[in-house]
């Protein structure tokens, strides 16, 4: 590729300055189409690159981050693509840096929201995960703002407590609408046994929700609730163990989250 | 031979800013990519003259102010998009589409829920939703995406402007690329938009011209300087004998008036 091999025979100061011009569409890079985000296309184009190269370019990555941090803001257009270069770049010091700008929003003023906003994004969807102890704090920053992406950040790493969390979700239903999406991802992921113990306890949290947003999280929880799998359903349980035995019944397991006599009484 | 509206457009500026776009456009002869767009903007004939004029006096502006010639001819195209024709209303389809890579149309659902949904979990719900019944609750955050990034190219079908413009369409990937003139990198995952174009508000549509394009190399003008709309052009092979499909160009808005279900295509 034309541009790889242009790009492998820059220095270090040199492939900084393509960049900043990459990033601001100046570049040509491969694009799946015109107007596509150009640092989806800076990461295509990091493939072909030599290694030397390459890891000038994460260098460089890293170093724009930096500036960034210490600087507080700059121009949205450029940091949104920044961002989403780093979030595929899955650097712990980048990711460590930008928690700790996440930490000080209060203290910069200059930063627009829009950022904020994608700076909270990246530290979700890119490891390590930040600890609930951190997604506490950025909620409390602004309970309104960053409510569901804090929720999606201890989702992340402690799906029970991000259950208790539900409670302090604002009462809109755009929040309800983001938390039902998220709990569907997260569903998709667990095992069957599992599924049933989070809607449990999902269902039981929600009686301390605003109503807006216990509205469209209860819709969800009805649904996966008509949809569980027959070893949820204590009676249905019994039912085939009597019938073929307790080795063959469908087997039922229990966690912290869903304690069995809560089941029971379900 | 009457002369060309690049020419007529050219022959208006200062003999300075002449030399300094001939001087540019021969540094591009070497490049393939750059040289298409040269070829482009000889070509170019969407353009009212003044309008060209304007495109080719700030070009020169640029070059007279340092920069090189392919960032002198960005910027001199990002201060002129939509100058092509707009199309009169009577002639607008009533329904649009578009191809982006899921990864960018992600990102957007992304944006468009203000901090609702990250990046990753949208893409994951697109995923998930493709070609399907799509969750009341993804589909109030799909409808504030943007439909694209600072300028969204569009297509419809002519013979039939009320119709998914993608059913006559060949399904593939491959096939979408090829008549769609995608050429930039064909291995993304695209993902399949359709819109009612009353429905996002009716934006002015504009036929596309090399200032919508920019730098990239698989724009062609069309001929026809009266004609109402762009053509892209079918990437070869193009082995099926794909038709250049008809192409408009119209601000950003955001896809309340898109049509579900949605397609993902994989490479």
């Amino acid at each position: 590729m034309k541009a790889a091999t242009f790009l492998n025979g820059l220095s270090h100061t040199e492939i900084r300055a393509w960049l900043e011009s990459a990033l601001l569409g100046r570049e040509s890079l491969p694009l799946a189409t015109p107007d596509e985000s150009p640092y989806l296309g800076v990461l295509r184009l990091q493939k072909e690159l030599k290694p030397p190269a390459r890891e000038s370019l994460w260098d460089v990555c890293r170093e724009l981050i930096a500036g960034f941090c210490a600087q507080g803001h700059g121009e949205p257009a450029f940091l949104e693509q920044l961002l989403g270069l780093a979030s595929a770049f899955r650097d712990p010091e980048t990711v460590a840096m930008l928690a700790e700008l996440a930490s000080r929003f209060p203290k910069l003023p200059q930063l627009s929201p829009e950022i904020r906003l994608a700076v909270l994004a990246t530290l979700v969807d890119t490891p390590p995960p930040q600890p609930p102890l951190f997604w506490d704090e950025i909620l409390k920053q602004d309970p309104e703002k960053y409510a569901a992406l804090a929720l999606s950040g201890v989702l992340a790493t402690n799906p029970a407590q991000a259950i208790q969390m539900l409670r302090a979700m604002p009462d809109t239903e755009r929040s309800g609408q983001a938390a039902t999406l998220k709990l569907d991802l997260a569903w998709d992921t667990l095992a069957p046994d599992k599924r049933f113990q989070v809607i449990q306890a999902v269902g039981q949290v929600l009686g301390r929700c605003g109503p807006r947003f216990a509205g469209f999280v209860g819709a969800w929880v009805s649904a996966k609730q008509t949809s569980r799998p027959a070893n949820t359903y204590s009676g249905l349980a019994a039912a085939l163990a009597n019938a073929l035995g307790e080795e063959n019944a469908p087997k039922v397991f229990y966690s912290r989250l869903c304690p069995r006599r809560e089941l029971v009484a379900a | 031979m009457p002369m060309s509206q690049y020419q007529e457009a050219l022959a208006v500026l200062p003999s300075g800013s002449i030399t300094a776009i001939q001087v540019a456009l021969n540094t591009w002869v070497g490049d393939p990519d750059l040289s298409q767009v040269g070829q482009n903007i000889s070509d170019e004939t969407a353009l009212a003259v003044d309008d060209f004029e304007k495109l080719l006096g700030s070009f020169a502006t640029e070059l007279a102010g340092g920069s090189s010639s392919k960032d002198s001819w960005i910027a001199a195209c990002r201060a002129h998009k939509r100058r092509g024709r707009k199309l009169p209303d009577p002639d607008c389809p009533s329904i649009l589409g578009r191809a982006r890579s899921l990864d960018d149309h992600a990102n957007s659902v992304a944006k468009g829920s203000g901090g609702a949904l990250t990046p990753a979990e949208a893409k994951r719900l697109l995923l998930k939703h493709a070609g399907g019944p799509v969750a009341l609750a993804l589909e109030s955050f799909m409808r504030l995406a943007p439909l694209g990034n600072y300028l969204v190219w569009a297509t419809f079908d002519t013979s039939n402007p009320a119709t998914d413009p993608f059913d006559h369409l060949p399904t593939s990937h491959g096939g979408i690329c090829t008549a769609l003139g995608l050429g930039g990198w064909g291995r993304a995952t695209l993902i399949l938009l359709v819109w009612s174009h009353i429905g996002c508000g009716s934006p002015p549509l504009h036929r596309p011209t090399v200032a919508d394009a920019e730098v990239n190399p698989y724009y062609r003008p069309h001929p026809d300087a009266s004609a109402l709309w762009g053509f892209t052009c079918p990437l070869p092979p193009n082995s099926g004998g794909l038709q250049p499909q008809p192409e408009l160009v119209m601000p950003v808005t955001t896809s309340k008036g898109l049509r579900l279900p949605f397609r993902v295509i994989r490479a």
